[in-house]
């Protein structure tokens, strides 16, 4: 059933679909997620900046042996308290000893900057942020520059702090001055970092395994801090393996909700299925359950159904004819059969065997008549490539007809009117011929003594018909449904010593079916019939 | 023995008509079907043959009508052989089952079958007293002697046969001896049992006077 089956083929699209959407989703989701745990390194880096400053690069107006460029180092305000300092000063190292720094930030700029100038570009920081720090320092500035000094400088960390403190925090440290020559770096920088391209604004990056927020100071110096990008590696897998099993769950959970859905949609067709090999096993009354007539299946489910009626229809139909057939073919035969039985049980009279063998050729003469009309029916039934259709005059066959009747019509002094003008058309002349005379048989048959039958021809546009009208008994409304089909006798005709054979308005009703013609009757008891048949005309 | 035919092919009819008052049934016939049930209620037949394709009121639909106020027994024949419609007739309560074309020794063994079943007799041979009755031979014995019956002499045997031990009225004789037709004089009777004890013994048909005739069990 898998591979190839309906269901199964809109389940792998499903489930094609849903792995596809479910995937886009979560990576997605899984980038969105990486995106802000780097903003998030990115800013806890960016907030060391602030306090690095002082500690590791030269006061502003402080020289470096390095710093030639002057006209890049604007500040004004030379001090050589550091100045002095700083060439002898080694790296940092866990010997180090503590220095007395200035307390980083404040301390500087209340000296060195007009209260009014920003000492930072605003851009330091993570975009949108903003920092405090310097906008406090400078409020404070103005009010008593050596008091506070002395504040910050206890609170603030000394050099050693804030390593151990960037160490404790897994950060390191670089400052590189304007040449691009390192000045400083904390003990924990890793040496085979590669030696990065320096820029010229502040920004953050990602080198080898290292993540790295470069800050450019306005003096030309170059700070960098970073941190290992072990621990948000391991971070994100642990996302990733997270989100790859929700996505596992959700996929499966798809198909188990799409195998339900999938199996509802296609319960119809089961359905369908089912009952047409219930009516392929011959059980023709099983109709499909058309509960849902709105959707497309629905109405397959209904074009079905019509043509199972009509299937069933038309081989019921057949049934009743076979079953018809040989009940009338059976009567004559057992009428038959026991007249001759009973003429044999002992010997009889001459007379009685005359009397016998009158009756038995009475039944047997019906038979044949029987089986002719079965043939013809047979014949006309096998369809339209039976008949042998040529341009004929409808008029000179209706007379002929009604000749071939006259010595039938003149036992029952009944008179035709005959009112046939030329009309050509195209048809089987033998088969057009026999539907006139059962007409015409039939009307004779229906009609008292004198009566009279009119029989005519006309040509309308594309049409011809023949008409055979008589005063006879008429036929009762309630039978006029059940005339054409096959043999249907009136109740009149049951009791009839001369019984007809049920077939001839049935015969004439397939013949004018092969020819796609018309038939219709009108009649009111006791007044006459007037039977119509009207044929296309091709020529 | 009195039996019903209802069959509209009148030269079939006849032919069974015939045939069964040849073996010496008395026959009444309908071509219809209203008029058969009319004459089946109305009457006490032995058995009624049934055909089923009839006009104005089908062969089931008498059967129906029949069931609710008799038992007698019916033969169904009919042209029309699925089995279903046989199931549908017997289902109806026929007795037995027919298809045409049949033959005419089938059709009078099996509407004697189905009397003998109704009055409880399997057996086809009944022996009262030294008198021995083949019902299905037709053939009778007294004392291992065959006997020359007519057939209206051997009807009214068979018919008393049937009925062991029971007085019937001379209505009740008259009814299922003579059919519809036959303008049966009351004296007929009295000449026939004359001739019975003739032929069979003076005792084997005893008169209860007042109320009918008796053939008992020695």
């Amino acid at each position: 059933m898998f591979g190839r089956s309906l269901r199964s083929r809109i389940q792998s699209w499903h489930t094609f679909l849903l792995t596809l959407i479910v995937s886009g989703l979560l990576a997605a989701f899984y980038f969105h997620e990486k995106e802000i745990l780097l903003r998030e390194l990115d800013q806890l880096l960016s907030e060391q900046v602030l306090p690095a400053i002082p500690q590791l690069l030269p006061l502003p107006g402080e020289r470096r042996p390095s710093d030639h460029d002057g006209s890049r180092n604007r500040r004004p305000g030379p001090s050589d308290r550091i100045r002095g300092e700083r060439p002898s000063h080694p790296p940092f190292g866990p010997g180090d000893t503590p220095r007395e720094r200035p307390p980083f930030g404040g301390s500087f700029e209340q000296r060195d900057q007009p209260p009014n100038q920003r000492p930072y570009d605003d851009s330091f920081g993570p975009p949108g942020r903003t920092q405090p720090e310097p906008d406090s320092y400078r409020r404070q500035a103005p009010q008593n520059a050596e008091s506070a000094n002395s504040l910050n400088r206890a609170r603030l960390p000394t050099r050693e702090g804030l390593e151990s403190r960037l160490v404790q925090q897994n950060i390191y440290i670089i400052a590189y001055d304007l040449e691009g020559e390192e000045l400083d770096r904390s003990r924990n920088a890793p040496e085979d970092r590669a030696k990065a391209e320096m820029t010229k604004q502040n920004m953050s990056r990602t080198i080898g395994n290292y993540r790295e927020y470069v800050h450019v100071d306005p003096r030309g110096y170059t700070l960098i801090l970073g941190q290992p990008l072990d621990k948000l590696n391991s971070q994100l897998m642990n996302l990733r393996l997270k989100l790859l099993a929700i996505g596992i769950a959700l996929v499966c959970f798809g198909f188990g909700i799409g195998w339900l859905l999938a199996g509802q949609a296609l319960k119809p067709i089961r359905s369908i299925s089912r009952t047409a090999a219930q009516i392929a096993d011959g059980d023709l009354s099983q109709r499909i359950d058309s509960t849902e007539t709105e959707s497309e299946l629905g109405q397959l489910v209904q074009v079905l159904n019509t043509t199972f009626s009509k299937l069933d229809a038309s081989f019921e139909q057949q049934v009743r004819f076979t079953a018809d057939a040989s009940h009338e073919l059976r009567t004559p035969i057992s009428v038959i059969l026991a007249k001759c039985q009973f003429a044999l049980r002992r010997d009889r009279e001459a007379e009685k065997y005359r009397q016998t063998l009158g009756e038995c050729e009475k039944s047997a003469q019906h038979l044949r008549g029987l089986v002719e009309s079965l043939l013809q029916l047979a014949r006309v039934d096998s369809g339209e490539f039976s008949l042998k259709k040529e341009n004929h005059d409808l008029g000179t066959i209706a007379m002929e007809a009604a000749h071939a009747l006259d010595p039938l019509a003149e036992e029952k002094h009944i008179g035709f009117d005959l009112d046939c003008p030329i009309t050509a058309a195209n048809f089987d002349k033998e088969r057009i011929f026999q539907v006139m005379t059962n007409l015409i048989s039939n009307a004779i048959k229906y009609t008292q003594e004198s009566g009279r039958i009119r029989v005519s021809t006309r040509k309308t546009e594309g049409r011809v018909s023949f008409t055979v009208e008589d005063n006879g008994n008429g036929i009762e409304k309630a039978q006029i449904p059940y005339l054409f089909d096959r043999f249907y006798r009136g109740e009149r005709d049951r009791t009839n010593e001369h019984r007809s054979t049920g077939l001839g308005l049935a015969i004439v009703k397939s013949i004018v079916d092969a020819h796609d013609g018309s038939l219709s009757v009108e009649s009111a008891p006791g007044k006459g019939s007037t039977f119509t048949v009207s044929l296309p005309c091709t020529s | 023995m009195r039996l019903l035919v209802i069959e509209d092919e009148l030269g079939l009819q006849e032919t069974i008509a015939e045939t069964l008052r040849e073996e010496g049934f008395a026959v009444d016939c309908s071509a219809d079907g209203e008029e058969g049930l009319y004459k089946a209620i109305e009457w006490n037949y032995d058995a009624i043959l049934l055909d089923i394709m009839l006009p104005r009121l089908d062969g089931w639909r008498i059967l129906e009508q029949l069931r609710k106020t008799k038992e007698t027994p019916v033969l169904m024949l009919t042209a029309r052989d699925g089995v279903e419609d046989r199931v549908k007739g017997l289902n109806c309560g026929a007795d037995d089952y027919l298809p045409k074309p049949f033959d005419l020794s089938e059709m009078v063994a099996r509407t004697r079958a189905i009397i003998r079943r109704n009055s409880g007799a399997r057996n086809p041979l009944i022996q009262i007293g030294n008198v021995s009755i083949n019902t299905s031979s037709q053939e009778v014995t007294l004392d291992g002697q065959p006997v020359e019956l007519t057939s209206r002499e051997y009807a009214i045997v068979e018919l008393f046969s049937q009925r062991v031990g029971q007085i019937l009225s001379r209505e009740y004789i008259y009814e299922h001896l003579f059919d519809e037709n036959e303008d049966s004089l009351s004296n007929m009777l009295d000449v026939y049992i004359y001739k019975l004890r003739q032929k069979l013994g003076k005792n084997f048909i005893r008169t209860r006077r007042g109320t009918g005739y008796i053939v008992e069990t020695p």
